[in-house]
């Protein structure tokens, strides 16, 4: 049975809320082998698009392992992501565009936008269930204060 | 055992260059008088020439809270000039970074070339009477250098030249930025609630290493971590660590770090692989080398807690894409938002400020004392620290350490 729509939307969903659970195991299982994720954004002041982070799925993997290490914002981030389109490119890939706003709520209580942007993801529908093959993080937002240790 | 009262309030006892009083960070008197004293009066780093590098490339910043754009003219001279309108004063460039032909205002016309001077005065008819003409509207230029490719800028016409400015502590990365053709790959803002000083103190504090787990597993296990000094420009409040006293480079374990690996390519030239050199220069400014990238960190202060950092990286001019992304992975593994470090150091520097914003912490500090030898001081010392206040002090006319006593001040 060939993935539907739906399926592909749930990934990405799926993607945002183990991330805001910070359940790193169960948010890797969405990727496919060999993926590569990147945050990426064009930089107005020097006129260049720059990556902020990039990483390979085994860098990717140690990164979110050793978060528990560094002091991380002690509030919480939530995600809010609204797939707005899905494009498929014959039987093996889907494109997916889904718009993002991260909230971050600090341990008051008080909540603020972190950052807005989108992912651009490539979906791999080879198999029974959809992965991300390539996620990039493109922020239309450039000042996310004390920055995070966490992914968007 | 606790401190009563007035312990608490009474300065630590350490000697009197070991501790500065906090209101250094939060004073609005103090910072006033830190514009008009200190930082018009010394160079400030405004970007890479490789961010203007046409003819009509500029950037918008500010200073002490006046408007400033600096711009590559025709005779390829970058200049800097006080970005507001000589009519009725409104910002004239209003982008952060382009490309220009002229500078046209927005509000009511007047137009300015790219050597600052008045061109156009909409129905220029009107000011014959009573002026002021053309020739008596032109932009305040302010005084702009270049060395190693770092533009910096001075509202004080009569302060030494920058070369002599950066003075002996151009060994730092005089060599390095000579041999590299170096170009900016990236760049990040970050507005923070805490003092400009304080920002500029993290960056010259390895203590405070300690609280990076990347330096917890890369520099701190290094074992000759200990032996490099401080070299200390005593006449212009800089300083830089680099090489060890026995002149072999200090070596960064990247490969002690989960999923990183040590740093053997794309070597800068003039330093080894895995070697770190790290410049502070007086008043705000740090030139880091971390092997494969160049990191430039200014901050422009808006009050005394309110603090704009600037961070830059820096590549190797027309090398391929594939170098450029690993290069820039290097860079954005330590420095950056979403860095390992990054939000780690804003955090520092918000969490003390919350703390002497209303005077919970009196005073800050500074007594580390770690000799290594023919009057040198280790890495996590704060030897670089006590420096930079004397420095403060001098142009201030005040001791750090009691900045408010009106007594000490007229002395
Ligand atoms: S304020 Fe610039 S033209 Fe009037
Ligand atoms: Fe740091």
């Amino acid at each position: 049975m060939p993935i539907s729509d739906e399926q592909i939307t749930r990934l990405i969903y799926r993607s945002c809320l183990r991330l805001d659970a910070e359940d790193f195991e169960a948010y890797l299982e969405l990727f496919a082998p060999e993926f590569e994720y990147r945050i990426s954004n064009y930089s107005v002041e020097i006129r260049k698009d720059q990556r902020w982070m990039d990483v390979n799925q085994d860098e990717y993997k140690a990164l979110l392992e050793s978060i528990p290490l560094h002091s991380k914002p002690l509030g919480t981030f939530a995600r809010h992501a609204n797939v707005y389109d899905i494009e498929r490119n014959g039987e093996d890939r889907a494109k997916v565009t889904t718009f993002l706003t991260v909230y971050y709520t600090t341990p008051d209580g008080g909540t603020k936008v972190f950052a807005v942007g989108k992912y651009f993801d490539e979906v791999d529908i080879s198999g029974d269930q959809p992965l991300i093959a390539d996620r990039e993080v493109r922020l239309e937002t450039r000042e996310v204060g004390i920055g995070s240790i966490v992914p968007m | 055992m606790p401190r009563t009262a007035e312990e608490f309030l009474s300065p630590p006892s350490v000697p009197e260059d070991c501790y500065v009083s906090s209101s250094v960070y939060t004073d609005p008197d103090l910072y006033a008088e830190e514009e008009e004293k200190l930082l018009r009066r010394t160079w400030k780093f405004v970007c890479h020439v490789s961010e203007v590098p046409n003819i009509g490339d500029y950037r918008t910043h500010d200073w002490t809270g006046v408007p400033l754009v600096t711009v590559r003219s025709p005779d390829k001279k970058v200049r800097t000039f006080v970005n507001s309108c000589s009519h009725r004063g409104s910002r004239v460039v209003r982008y952060p970074a382009g490309n220009m032909k002229h500078m046209t205002c927005f509000f009511h016309l007047w137009e300015y070339d790219l050597y600052g001077n008045c061109t156009y005065q909409t129905r220029d008819e009107g000011y014959e009477a009573h002026g002021p003409t053309k020739e008596q509207a032109g932009l305040r230029e302010v005084r702009t250098d270049t060395f190693c490719g770092l533009v910096f800028m001075n509202f004080d016409g009569n302060a030494a030249p920058l070369r002599e400015y950066i003075g002996e502590t151009a060994t730092a990365f005089e060599s390095i930025f000579g041999e590299n053709d170096f170009e900016i790959f990236h760049l990040n803002r970050t507005h923070m609630k805490g003092n400009w000083k304080a920002w500029f103190l993290t960056n010259c504090d390895f203590y405070h290493e300690w609280g990076h787990q990347v330096n917890r597993s890369t520099n701190l296990t290094s074992p000759d971590y200990h032996d490099r000094p401080w070299r200390l420009n005593h006449a212009q409040g800089h300083g830089y660590t680099a090489r060890k006293l026995d002149n072999e480079p200090f070596v960064v374990q990247y490969k002690n770090y989960k999923g990183w690996k040590n740093r053997d390519g794309l070597v800068l030239r003039g330093l080894q692989p895995g070697e770190l050199v790290l410049t502070d220069l007086f008043p705000n400014t740090s030139v880091f080398m971390r092997t494969t990238c160049v990191r430039i960190n200014h901050s422009t202060p808006y009050g005394p807690d309110h603090t704009v950092m600037e961070e830059r990286g820096l590549g190797i001019k027309g090398e391929s894409e594939a170098d450029r992304r690993q290069r820039a992975k290097e860079f954005t593994q330590v420095w950056g938002p979403y860095s390992r470090n990054g939000a780690e150091d804003v955090a520092f520097v918000e969490e003390s400020h919350r703390c002497q914003e209303f005077g919970a912490n009196k005073y800050d500090v500074i007594s580390r004392n770690e000799p290594i030898g023919d009057g040198l001081q280790r890495p996590q010392s704060d030897a670089y620290v006590r420096l930079f206040y004397d420095k403060w002090g001098d142009y201030m006319g005040r001791p750090a350490n009691n900045p408010k006593n009106l007594m000490t001040a007229a002395e």
